[in-house]
């Protein structure tokens, strides 16, 4: 009897301690950083979500350029400010992307992009007077630090809409981590990190199609890992006939118009992802390969305007096309160096 | 005792009904049904797949406004008086991971199954 | 005998195992959830005809058990369960009145039943009654995949009885053939 009975009882622990592995996940939603924020998590506890919504808030309280009280705002206002000490390692970041990108990702620009009338106000063409005017105030190395005091030369004036989101997806997968929350989908507008798996298997990641149909034009699978895109397929304007982006090259003070229509850089940070998804984009197709062949920490999908794509080899096999006939490159790091 | 012949009769009965359901059902049209909301607030839901005549209707939001029009299988915002018009310039809106937003007036048009695409999230 | 009994039921219950953990891993084009070849059906047939109704339980239990333990999913091991005791049942029902020629007849009626069983799973678990839309491609395949394993378990019952007289395979009591 004993040993007929084992069997039994043994499967009945099994399924216990299996069903300890039940799971379910939480979404929360809200408007925040000036665009729609998406947070799925899996198994959080308590007020985890809670507590993702307000660090999301506060950094928006602290990074904005438009909200009154913002150290940014402020520094922008009064040209010289001390940071706290979370808004100075963010800058300092910020400061070092700038250099590493060779100015292609310039946190200065601000000043251009107002004049072009994306942020406030009503979008124009700035005359080429204004343009010149404005072009010597941009340049990060208009800003000096002294510990955590930093001062703005030539009135310039600082966004960080270009790694903001990126630096945030950063510190809230920490909080997950610090919260036993393993498994999470975080979108700040668009600005996406995975982390760990999606009931056992890897996340599927789309990237949107610049071309405004809609639906995605290819994905990736992946796990713990950041993915930015940049592009000018939704915030631009045209006038008389041409079209103007929202990204504005800091060297020559016009949106940028190169064979890009979308970058999307996919990393292990997420700042790092935003800022060089900006720069990327800035670049154009050869300054960004050699930018990969020098640097390649990191892998890309570039979407270009003629409907062509390339995407580095480490994403090669995780990579899936919405449609089997779009041109392919597939850039090895070997090939830039 | 069965014989086989009556066995083999019954499963090719089974087996030519279920292989014509299996090809009706495969060729409907699946179900696709949108939510839109303003504030935080759920306005209506419609299903993409039902749409006999494309039809168009106003949000409204403060002083601002969402015209969306929506068609069979897909949707968009035609026209919006937001400064940038991000909505607009989404295009169709097929029912996918990613939904279409208009940030100055809270408007977010999401899928509520959201079998249409295979992605979990879209960046953009 | 029962020493006999049970290394058989120990050897079975390990292939059991194995073909439902290799199996997972065979990708079939049919874009159906639950759609899968049920080759570990073979196992459970054979023990039901060669052996008794009593092993065949004891093994597909083990098998759901440890097997979705392996897989590492609980919604799984609730599918499998639902499936695999339904698809049992049905065996049983039809156990008496079939001949070992028959087994086939028996594969394809209990990888209905399976198909049948993870639906209900399905929809209970997700609470959507949509899914039962997929039912009769369930069928069809069962009649299909049934039809396979149940001739695989056919042949094996028959040839292994011939071969390996003294294990210890229950008899039925032998049919006139059809």
């Amino acid at each position: 009897m004993k040993k007929r009975l084992f069997p039994f009882v043994f499967i009945c622990v099994l399924f216990c301690a299996v069903l300890c592995g039940c799971t379910r996940y939480e979404l929360t939603e809200f408007f925040a950083l000036d665009t729609f924020v998406t947070i799925t998590a899996e198994k959080p506890n308590g007020d985890v979500l809670k507590k993702a919504e307000k660090l999301v808030k506060d950094y928006e309280d602290k990074l904005s350029v438009t909200k009154d009280g913002s150290e940014i705002k402020r520094l922008n206002e009064s040209g010289t400010l001390t940071l706290s000490e979370e808004v100075a390692a963010l800058m300092k970041l910020s400061l070092s992307a700038c250099e590493r990108t060779d100015g292609a990702l310039d946190i200065t620009v601000y000043p251009l992009v107002k004049a072009w009338g994306f942020t406030v106000g009503e979008k124009k063409v700035p005359s080429s007077e204004e343009l010149s005017s404005l072009l010597p105030l941009v340049g990060y190395e208009n800003v000096t630090v002294t510990g955590n005091a930093f001062t703005l030369e030539n009135g310039t004036e600082l966004d960080l809409g270009a790694v903001a989101k990126g630096y945030i997806t950063d510190k809230l997968v920490k909080l997950f981590k610090e919260n036993d929350v393993k498994n999470a989908l975080i979108s700040l507008g668009g600005n996406v990190y995975v982390a760990g798996k999606y009931g056992g298997r890897d996340w599927n990641v789309g990237i949107k199609s610049p071309f405004g149909d809609g639906k995605a034009f290819c994905g990736v699978k992946l796990s713990d890992k950041a993915v930015v895109t940049s592009g000018q397929y939704q915030r631009f304007f045209e006038e008389n006939g041409k079209v103007y982006g929202h990204i504005i090259d800091p060297a020559t003070g016009v949106p940028v118009d190169n064979e890009f229509s979308s970058v999307t850089v996919i990393g292990e940070n997420g700042f790092w992802c935003d800022a060089l998804s900006t720069a990327l984009f800035v670049m154009g197709k050869d300054k960004a390969l050699e930018f990969y062949g020098e640097h390649g920490d990191f892998d890309f999908i570039l979407i270009m305007k003629d409907g062509s794509v390339a995407i580095s080899e480490g994403i090669k096999d995780a990579f899936s096309l919405a449609d089997e006939n779009t041109p392919l490159t597939v850039i090895k790091r070997s090939d830039k160096n | 005792m069965i014989k086989t012949k009556i066995w083999v009769i019954v499963i090719s009965l089974i087996l030519t009904v279920s292989a014509a359901l299996s090809v009706i059902i495969f060729t409907l049209p699946k179900k696709n049904v949108v939510a839109i909301y303003s504030d935080g607030e759920l306005l209506r839901e419609i299903d993409l797949s039902e749409v006999a005549e494309p039809y168009t209707f106003k949000v409204e939001h403060g002083d601002g406004f969402n015209e969306i029009l929506v068609e069979r299988g897909r949707i968009r915002v035609s026209f919006a008086d937001c400064p940038d018009r991000c909505c607009v310039n989404y295009g169709w809106y097929y029912g996918g991971a990613s939904p279409v937003v208009c940030i100055p007036h809270k408007l977010v048009i999401k899928a509520v199954n959201s079998q249409k695409d295979d992605f979990d999230v879209v960046t953009g | 005998m029962k020493t006999k009994r049970i290394a058989l039921d120990a050897v079975l219950t390990a292939l059991a195992l194995s073909v439902f953990i290799i199996e997972q891993q065979i990708p079939l084009p049919i874009p159906v959830p639950g759609v899968k070849l049920g080759l570990s059906n073979v196992v459970t047939l054979f023990a039901l005809f060669a052996v008794s109704p009593l092993d065949a339980l004891l093994i597909l239990s083990l098998r759901i058990g440890i097997g979705n333990v392996f897989a590492g999913s609980v919604t799984g091991l609730i599918f499998s369960a639902a499936g695999g005791l339904l698809c049992y049942v049905t065996e049983l029902i039809l156990y008496k009145f079939l001949t070992d020629r028959q087994i086939w007849v028996c594969g394809v009626f209990g990888a209905i039943a399976h198909g049948v069983g993870q639906i209900f799973a399905a929809v209970g678990v997700s609470a959507t009654a949509e899914i039962f839309i997929y039912l009769p491609v369930l069928i069809l395949c069962g009649i299909v995949t049934g039809a396979l394993t149940g001739s695989l378990a056919q042949v094996s019952v028959i040839k292994l009885k011939k071969v390996f007289p003294f294990l210890p395979f229950r008899r039925k009591k032998e049919e006139k053939q059809n």
